[in-house]
């Protein structure tokens, strides 16, 4: 279930009142629109199903949670490779669990070693790197730009 | 002209007095790299006629007296995952092989405008991820002491150069213990600076908000007067700190009286090594000799150091190494017909396994629905540990302790175990997580007869505080001076 479809199911279940087909249509479209101005992207039907969140080092990684996590990284393992970080990965993250055994009820997270507020440069215009120096390294280029697959028809 | 043996500061003095130009000493670690390289494998890239053409431009600026700087003329190295202009840059990467960055890291300007001899880059943990230098592109490199040993990692080619006297002195990086635990395996000094006192600008990210350059060198004072050329305001890293220079100009006295050194006692129990037990004691027993208090207190909140290092600098990697996408720069496999095939196959040919490992596990700890589990968790722990040392260092000057639980390795015995190999972290990283400073010092040898070294870790900005006890140690001890025997053939400690 996605997380518009359980927002809707909510709603009808708090509100009880039954939605046609057109008012259904409405809200799904209302609660795009707020999804969409929030930020959030729905790949929760990506995400193996709840539940599995805090099991996973008592579960193992299962194939789903290694693909899954193959696409995130942009990475393709091969199937040695697989078996081979489900198994690292499945150990690793028993080890990593006993941080449970700590109590950070009220505890800031600490992101950065030292509190910074923003570290502005002053603006002055200075040059910058020339076009032909970055494109030194580009793998492939054509016109002076970086040279990709077609992407778009 | 007797080169051996001596540091970069008594190098630099013998230059400016004439008694040797900055092209012979160039010439002669040259030839050292030459009849070494074969059994050490401590470098990537050797530039030889470029280090002599530099030689030469900079003796000329000497005699001119445009160059004054104690260690001008100095022939060093420098890790590969710090920029360097128009000359390869491979963060021991397939994907970055043929890299070679348009600009200069803020450290390599700052150390060529004071007259640094550049002889070549270093090896590394590919993209500065181990401990053992084992999982370079470019092949593995050895320790100098026993080359069936690894030198540590991931800073592993800057500790061996410098232990193999291939260089004068070196500069690595610092995440989780990559300075300090190679120059411990391998029986040289190196300071893990304060987060925020060395530019991170031209340093390949590995995880931003631990990484941290600093000096590899024969003796603290090397390390100090590196750190000096080489810190201060960079106004290209928003992260760099607007302060003082150091001074470290009168932390050379050898006295230690007044000093309050705590021991954590958990540091010292189970899994820490006799072979490096003992000596770290009697290291102990030293500083207390010289002066210094010493008193052991409680830290238990570091025996969850490894699992925060873990989940918070892999969720950095992973986001860090989202930029390699094979079209910039760096590695591409070129038969992809289709735009997402060129990211996911360029970036599984161009990684190695540690670093898709790492990777993987970042991209799980920021995902959605373990993020709150893993990653904030992280850093709520976090915050507890920079506070136990916000409290250490209320009633200790700094703290001493182990670098690693063991002496350098067989090269193979942790490879295939990854959990095993980060294990090996668990005295450096809490000083990455609380961003504070720490030397490695050489203070003693195992039964095995290799180098062993002590660490002591400082509160923020303290590394003049650190400078003057590993100062003080290294003159009461002759440990430092050791050269193992590929340098020296009277052989090290036996």
């Amino acid at each position: 279930m996605s997380i518009k479809e359980k927002l809707i199911a909510c709603l009808i279940e708090n509100t009880g009142i039954s939605l046609n087909e057109a008012m259904l249509e409405n809200v799904s479209a209302r609660f795009d629109e707020i999804l969409g101005l929030i930020g959030f992207n729905d790949n929760s039907e990506e995400v193996v199903e709840e539940g599995k969140v805090i099991n996973v080092a008592k579960n193992g990684i299962d194939d789903n949670l290694i693909k899954y996590l193959e696409e995130l990284s942009r990475l393709k393992l091969s199937e040695e490779e697989e078996k081979e970080a489900k198994a690292d990965l499945t150990k690793i993250l028993g080890y990593i669990d006993m941080l449970n055994e700590i109590d950070t009820t009220d505890v800031e997270p600490m992101s950065h070693p030292f509190s910074y507020t923003n570290n502005f440069r002053e603006d002055v215009c200075v040059e910058s790197t020339e076009r032909e120096l970055i494109l030194k390294n580009a793998p492939q280029q054509k016109d002076g730009c970086f040279k990709v697959p077609t992407t778009v028809e | 002209m007797e080169l051996k043996n001596k540091t970069a500061l008594e190098i630099g003095q013998m230059i400016k007095n004439k008694e040797v130009s900055s092209v012979e000493v160039t010439k002669a670690m040259l030839e050292n790299i030459k009849n070494r390289e074969e059994k050490v494998n401590a470098f990537v890239t050797v530039f030889e006629e470029e280090a002599i053409k530099q030689a030469e431009d900079v003796q000329a600026k000497i005699e001119s007296g445009e160059l004054t700087s104690p260690l001008a003329g100095v022939p060093m190295g420098i890790k590969d995952n710090i920029c360097t202009k128009d000359r390869l840059t491979t963060c021991g990467s397939k994907m970055l092989h043929n890299f070679k960055p348009p600009y200069n890291a803020t450290v390599t300007e700052r150390l060529e405008n004071s007259g640094a001899i550049v002889l070549g880059k270093l090896n590394m943990d590919e993209f500065a991820m181990g401990g053992s230098t084992e999982t370079s592109y470019f092949g593995k490199t050895t320790n100098p002491w026993d080359i069936t040993r690894v030198p540590g990692g991931s800073s592993g080619g800057s500790a061996a150069s410098v232990a193999a006297e291939e260089v004068l002195y070196s500069l690595g990086s610092d995440t989780g213990g990559s300075i300090r635990q190679p120059c411990s395996f391998c029986g040289v000094s190196g300071i893990k600076p304060t987060y925020g006192a060395v530019s991170r600008f031209g340093l390949v990210a590995f995880a931003s908000s631990l990484d941290q350059i600093g000096p590899v060198g024969r003796d603290i004072r090397d390390c100090a007067e590196v750190l000096s050329i080489i810190s201060g305001h960079d106004p290209k890293d928003s992260t760099s700190v607007k302060r003082p220079m150091f001074d470290f100009s009168t932390c050379f006295d050898g006295d230690l009286k007044g000093m309050k050194i705590g021991i954590p006692t958990n540091y010292f129990g189970e899994g820490l090594d006799e072979d490096v037990k003992k000596p770290v004691l009697e290291a102990c027993e030293t500083l207390k000799r010289l002066g210094a208090e010493v008193e052991e207190f409680e830290m238990d909140i570091v025996d969850y150091a490894i699992p925060t290092y873990y989940v918070l600098a892999c969720a950095e990697a992973s986001s860090n190494l989202s930029r390699y996408d094979g079209i910039k720069y760096g590695y591409r496999n070129r038969d992809c017909e289709d735009l997402m095939d060129v990211y996911y196959t360029s970036r599984n040919e161009g990684f190695g396994m540690e670093v898709k490992r790492r990777i993987m596990l970042g991209s799980f700890v920021l995902s959605s629905g373990y993020y709150d589990a893993y990653y904030k968790k992280g850093l709520q722990i976090r915050g507890l540990i920079k506070k136990s040392f916000d409290e250490a260092f209320s009633k200790y000057d700094m703290i001493l302790s182990p670098v690693a639980p063991t002496t350098a390795y067989k090269i193979g015995e942790n490879s295939s175990d990854p959990l095993k190999m980060y294990l090996g972290d668990i005295y450096t990283v809490s000083v990455n997580l609380a961003g504070i400073p720490a030397v490695s010092v050489p203070c003693g040898f195992g039964e095995n007869g290799m180098p062993v070294g002590m660490q002591l870790i400082g509160n923020a900005f303290d590394e003049p505080k650190l400078v003057r006890a590993a100062y003080a140690f290294q003159k009461a001890t002759d440990f430092h001076t050791k050269k193992p025997s590929m340098v020296d053939e009277k052989g090290g400690n036996r």
